[in-house]
């Protein structure tokens, strides 16, 4: 049996929502393709305008169907990486969801009310949201490593069909 | 109704045995609290403590925990205390390796939950958790017959593909060898724990956490409390003392 993703760790601090693998299964009608894009100079100085930070590593994993791709991101909130996964059709946020989380605070994020302000969002002029995403009280530092995911999923997105 | 006070004796004896046995913590709270008071004016955070006692009050590792192992070759992977060094140089989080699989273009740092590829420069490609990762706890890694390598977990044994992307169920036969330690020169060590530590701890860090107890753990934390508690009872013996000593009735000079 080929394995692409399986279950995650059964780490006690470890909130796990949904299974990577899982995420991937719901996101496509079909097996997708898995890829992944190599980050050159360039992607890397695009990335980091995106980030506000450089990107360790030189490749990200993807997986592709037609014009549809999903992303598996970590980004951290405050000390611990929220894992992520997006998916992004015609340069547009189809659905967002939140993973695995394992911070102490700000889990909130991970409830439809807030995610679904993701759904339909694009990236506009100079790498900037198209449409603002409205915060959670108590979970700002969430909020803002995710709004900060989503631009990046997007980003990687274009570079990965332009490639 | 007047209020009984115990005898004036009995109430300085409480007095000063009370203040001598808490003489040493109050003075060092009054020290540590003015100082802390005039941080920016004494340049507290400025001003980085290396002592190897304190350090070691922080669970800053020593050297003596250091391990070190051979990568790429003639390059040298160290783990101290949760962090992984290549060439002394930060690499990235991570528990002790389990194995290393040098390969080219991509050399792997397998730990219990984490592969961590690499460059033949020792540059990360990409680091994959146990939830992208096929099984949960990695015990173990191996080499088939082939010379390939081969991961072993509780969930079964994996063998990869050239990129490390996918992984393959293996059942057939392999084996395990030890990962072995290599020794670091001093200077690497000490390189190494001068990336582990920083600059050391601020001064200021040191006076907050000697001032709250909490250098000295729950220990440390109690003596204090008990401290605060001792300022009150002081504060009120010595109020008593001073109405008990108001209260005796003033006796007219006998002429």
């Amino acid at each position: 049996m080929l394995w692409l993703l399986t279950s995650a760790s059964s780490h006690a601090i470890e909130n796990v929502y949904l299974e990577p693998e899982a995420f991937i299964t719901q996101s496509f009608e079909g097996e997708p393709e898995q890829k992944v894009l190599w980050l050159t100079k360039d992607t890397k100085a695009s990335i980091k305008q995106v980030l506000g930070r450089d990107y360790r590593g030189m490749r990200i994993r993807y997986w592709q169907q037609d014009l549809r791709t999903a992303w598996i991101l970590d980004e951290i909130g405050k000390v611990k990486p929220i894992t992520t996964g997006f998916v992004i059709e015609n340069n547009q946020m189809v659905a967002m969801q939140v993973l695995i989380y394992r911070e102490t605070h700000g889990w909130e994020v991970r409830y439809p009310f807030f995610t679904d302000q993701f759904k339909g969002l694009e990236l506009g002029e100079k790498n900037q949201l198209n449409r603002k995403i409205d915060g959670i009280s108590g979970a700002t530092l969430s909020v803002n490593a995710l709004t900060r995911l989503s631009r990046l999923a997007l980003h990687l997105h274009k570079e990965a069909l332009a490639q | 109704m007047s209020l009984q006070l115990p005898r004036k004796r009995t109430i300085l004896a409480w007095h000063r045995w009370l203040g001598l046995a808490s003489a040493l913590f109050l003075l060092s709270l009054s020290l540590t609290g003015l100082a802390l008071n005039h941080t920016e004016f004494l340049k507290l955070d400025q001003i980085q403590i290396q002592s190897s006692v304190i350090l070691d009050r922080y669970g800053m590792a020593g050297g003596a925990d250091i391990q070190a192992y051979r990568i790429n070759e003639s390059d040298t992977l160290a783990h101290l205390d949760g962090q992984l060094f290549y060439n002394a140089a930060p690499l990235t989080s991570g528990s002790q390796p389990l194995g290393i699989i040098t390969g080219d273009p991509i050399s792997v740092i397998a730990t219990d939950t984490q592969l961590i590829y690499l460059t033949a420069n020792g540059e990360i490609i990409e680091t994959i958790d146990s939830s992208q990762l096929p099984y949960s706890i990695l015990t173990a890694v191996g080499t088939t017959i082939d010379d390939r390598p081969v991961l072993i977990s509780a969930d079964g044994n994996w063998t990869s593909d050239a990129d490390w992307l996918e992984f393959d169920r293996y059942q057939a036969a392999y084996n395990v060898a030890p990962l072995t330690t290599v020794e670091l020169s001093e200077a690497d060590s000490n390189t190494l724990l001068e990336a582990f530590q920083g600059g050391g701890v601020s001064l200021y860090r040191v006076l907050l956490d000697l001032h709250a107890g909490r250098l000295f753990g729950w220990g440390g934390r109690t003596a204090m409390d008990l401290s605060a508690v001792a300022i009150i009872i002081l504060i009120t013996s010595g109020i008593g003392g001073w109405l008990r000593k108001s209260r005796r009735p003033k006796t007219s000079p006998t002429l």
